[in-house]
């Protein structure tokens, strides 16, 4: 069985944004919401400090703790191991957002504007966005990645995979030993973040070395 | 490292009163079995089904999308509000059948013994499961290590049973029960309040101790959560309740002894509600560790 996954290598990273912005113009999604966010990361004190950007998406995990605690049971798992959430059946409640130890859960009350006008109306391409938005998600419930399955049905990569200019992110099948991921995972010693949780992320990190 | 911002108080009002409906509850068939004034077991179970439906109102006030309320039953399996929705709705169910068959409108379980009994017991049982599923519940929340500790269930329970019995207390006063009864009721308080105090300090020192929770407890000893907790939990849930307590059973006598027991109940049942909020704001998540690095999360 195909199983997606990803592998982000974070020596190639250098932290543009591209990942965001790619995500944010493929899947339409408002303020708040960052399906592909960045999240920046400095250690230590000059003169020796340093930084790191560390890419996030939604590690699709193999043992979700978002599915195990959803009530309604509109967080879902395809045969691919994408967890997707039925906009009809979720209530709201919050909880996959408390238990997704990976911070890639979202939900907004309102749809937000990043270009305000003086009239509060909205032009051609914000309305767009907004309906595309509410095709697949809505307000007061919970939202995240689903690696771009649209895209991928098609045959076609991931938003975040094709924008980034540094080719630091890879879309694959990690259960075929012989993909370009799993030899990547193999040969540059991928790790998963916080493997203490015991979910199985799909999302796997090439050490920044 | 910032604590979740999405359960507020109109959870923590729901935790509470859920621990105050279930609390209450089980005080008036504790107090059934015990044989005390038929008025003060009577309260207690009278009490337990609107403060537990009250807290489900704001339970669904809380939801992105209300309409789909219903749906919370669906995945027992897994999700702790999966079960507790289900285990609520049993405890109301069966503390409706309680009232209407003793209480109002009929009156048939006053000589039925047997009958009540069997009620008191399966009451008690989703009493107790409605008090301490709350806790499981925040426990399942992995990342979040002050939450996800086995204290947890056992604070609640504790705070769930120590405000019930107050506010049965509190009520049988109000009404003018007699007050045989009461004094062994706020004995009972005043051992619970002092359990309290050991399981809240076990807790904290708990959470402290492990370093994944250490900065939730940091947080909420001396951090941005300290004054609602010292000044919440600490004196008006805890140690102004005590003091009360013993003034009033064995300082004082008479109607001023009457009024420490009654300040000491609300005391009480005010801290319990500011517990469940100081808990929820403690949450922290765990940071994404990569190399050297930490990173907080932003969702939440």
């Amino acid at each position: 069985m195909v199983k997606y996954g990803f592998v982000i290598d974070l020596k190639r990273c250098y932290g543009c944004y591209s990942c965001t912005a790619a995500c944010k113009a493929a899947n339409n999604t408002p303020m708040g919401v960052d399906f592909a966010k960045c999240i920046s990361g400095e250690t230590g004190t000059f003169p020796t400090s340093q930084r790191q950007m560390l890419p996030t998406l939604c590690m699709q995990c193999e043992d979700p703790e978002c599915k195990a605690v959803c009530p309604t049971g509109a967080t879902m798992q395809n045969e691919n191991g994408v967890v997707t959430v039925d906009k009809n059946l979720c209530m709201g409640c919050g909880y996959c957002m408390m238990a997704c130890p990976y911070g890639q859960r979202y939900k907004i009350s309102t749809w937000k504007t990043y270009f305000p006008s003086a009239t509060g109306e909205l032009d051609a391409y914000q309305s767009y966005s907004k309906n595309k938005w509410e095709e697949k998600n809505g307000y007061g419930i919970a939202s995240k990645c689903d690696f771009c399955l649209q895209r991928v049905k098609e045959g076609r990569l991931p938003a975040c995979v094709e924008a980034c200019p540094a080719k630091a992110r890879f879309f694959g099948d990690i259960n075929d030993p012989e993909s370009e991921v799993s030899i990547l995972i193999r040969r540059d010693r991928g790790f998963q973040l916080n493997p203490e949780f015991g979910t199985n992320p799909s999302v796997y990190y090439l050490p920044a070395r | 490292m910032k604590a979740q911002t999405k359960w507020g108080w109109l959870i923590a009002i729901y935790l509470f009163l859920a621990g105050l409906g279930g609390g209450a509850y089980i005080a008036g068939v504790l107090a059934d079995f015990a044989g005390l004034t038929t008025g003060i077991s009577q309260i207690g179970v009278f009490l337990g089904l609107p403060c537990v439906f009250l807290g489900c109102m704001f339970l669904i006030a809380d939801l992105g999308k209300p309409i789909n309320f219903w749906r919370a039953y669906m995945k027992p399996r897994t999700s702790w509000i999966a079960r507790g929705t289900i285990i609520i709705t049993v405890f109301m169910i069966i503390d409706f059948i309680h009232i209407i068959l003793w209480i109002w409108p009929f009156d048939l379980l006053a000589s039925a013994v047997g009958t009540r009994y069997f009620i008191n017991i399966l009451g008690l049982i989703f009493a107790f499961g409605t008090v301490i599923y709350t806790g499981l519940l925040l426990g399942a929340s992995r990342p979040i290590a002050f939450w996800s500790t086995a204290m947890l269930p056992l604070l609640f329970l504790v705070s769930a049973l120590s405000t019930g019995f107050m506010v049965v207390i509190l009520s049988s006063s109000v009404i003018g029960v007699p007050k045989e009864g009461l004094g062994l009721l706020e004995r009972i308080d005043i051992i619970l309040i002092i359990l309290e105090i050991f399981v809240i300090a076990f807790y904290l020192q708990a959470t402290h101790r492990v370093s994944e929770s250490r900065a939730s407890a940091q947080l909420v000893l001396s951090g941005s959560v300290a004054p609602l907790f010292w000044f919440g939990v600490a004196v008006l849930g805890l140690l102004f309740p005590l003091l009360f307590d013993l003034i009033g059973l064995y300082g004082l006598s008479g109607s001023s002894a009457h009024i420490f027991i009654l300040l000491a109940s609300v005391s009480g049942i005010i801290g319990g509600l500011i517990l469940r909020q100081v808990v929820l704001k403690g949450g922290i998540h765990a940071p994404l560790k990569s190399g050297r690095f930490e990173y907080g999360l932003t969702n939440v």
